[in-house]
């Protein structure tokens, strides 16, 4: 079975360096055996590269695998009829934005690209046979989904009762230990490459309540933000401008 | 309510807590129906006019931001002369990841 599987998709033989990101998600959220690391290591992928705004996969479509981001940045989002669009989860490297692909058939929204993306297909079947062997996987793997619904619901809050100051701010802390738990956040510092009407679209808000936001918060020496790069400079302020609560991610390392 | 009467504009300064104070109430008629703001500097569109509130059929999710009064002026008896009642939703003034407004 193995066999042909390789056989049959001769793209499926790479070993990119980031898939170490994968682990080091996973880790962040629950414990693995050095075997479950190792499995998660030896999947077959096949990587491909995406430009920035172009759709790694889009509603509608009937995956046979799953994405999972190696290095760069995407959004899930959706668009109304007169293309009015509403983004609603940011992915690190580490993430699999469509791992709900592996039991809902038919895309209900899609996966963009916001910066040169490289992502790692894995085929179902791989990811079937992998919870078969490991048991801890499918748990990981399922506790990793609860995480992601927590995460929803917390942009839920944020679009429906938040204030914009507390938006962007809680959205930013949310980033950091994210970020973090994939060892990407190096002195509290990441990449974000979203544009201001990224962040609108994805907060509920107009360009202009972003920058107005991202303008107190500079002034107040909260953050920095140049070159798609931010730092937090007052991690503690910055969590209480957002009332932000680090529960909902579920990070245990 | 009779939209087609004039649309005016009055001067007024706008408590945004932001440096975008310099405002304009927008009447049709009697009735005040927008307040725009003049973005000021740090805005990618600086200058330019931002819808900061919208009343009735200009409650848009996605306000706009126009280039001069005029084109505010236009925007605003348009949604009010033309559109059905129920339909206070315009086309993005922005196309989706395409727009230019990087953050700094």
């Amino acid at each position: 079975m193995q066999q042909h599987a390789t056989h049959h998709a001769t793209s499926y033989t790479e070993h990119p360096p980031e898939r170490l990101h994968l682990v080091h998600k996973l880790r962040s959220i629950t414990d693995l055996t050095a075997e479950e690391r190792q499995a998660l290591m030896d999947l077959p992928m096949t990587v491909r590269s995406y430009a920035r705004g172009q759709d790694i996969v889009r509603e509608g479509d009937i995956p046979s695998e799953c994405c999972l981001i190696l290095d760069g940045f995407a959004s899930r989002y959706k668009l109304l009829p007169d293309g009015r669009r509403q983004i609603m989860a940011f992915h690190t490297p580490g993430d699999m934005p469509d791992l709900q692909s592996l039991h809902i058939r038919v895309m209900d929204h899609s996966v963009a690209a916001m910066m040169p993306t490289k992502a790692a297909f894995i085929p179902h079947k791989s990811i079937r046979e992998l919870t078969g062997r490991f048991p801890g996987l499918l748990h990981a793997f399922w506790r990793d989904t609860l995480i992601d619904a927590a995460i929803f619901r917390e942009w839920m809050i944020g679009i429906g009762r938040r204030d914009a100051h507390e938006r962007i701010a809680h959205l930013i802390c949310e980033m950091l230990l994210r970020f973090r738990g994939v060892d990407l956040a190096p002195e509290d510092t990441f990449k974000i490459p979203a544009t201001q009407n990224d962040m609108a679209d994805a907060l509920g808000l107009s360009n202009v309540h972003v920058n107005r936001v991202l303008m107190d918060l500079r002034r107040d020496g909260l953050i920095t933000w140049t070159n798609h790069t931010v730092s937090i400079l007052k991690w503690e302020e910055l969590q209480v401008r957002g009332l932000f609560d680090a529960t909902y991610l579920h990070q245990v390392h | 309510m009779p939209l087609a009467q004039g649309i005016t504009l009055a001067p007024v300064r706008v408590g945004t807590d932001t440096a975008d104070e310099d405002g304009r109430l927008v009447f049709a008629g009697d009735r005040l129906v927008a307040v725009l703001v003049r973005l000021a500097e740090g805005h990618d569109e600086a200058g330019h006019w931002y819808l900061e509130h919208g009343f009735g059929r200009l409650d848009v999710p996605l306000p706009p931001t126009f280039s001069d009064l005029h084109a505010a002026e236009n925007w605003v008896a348009g949604r009010l002369g033309s559109l059905p009642d129920g339909d206070a939703t315009p086309a993005p003034s922005r196309p989706p990841f395409t727009a230019p407004h990087r953050l700094p």
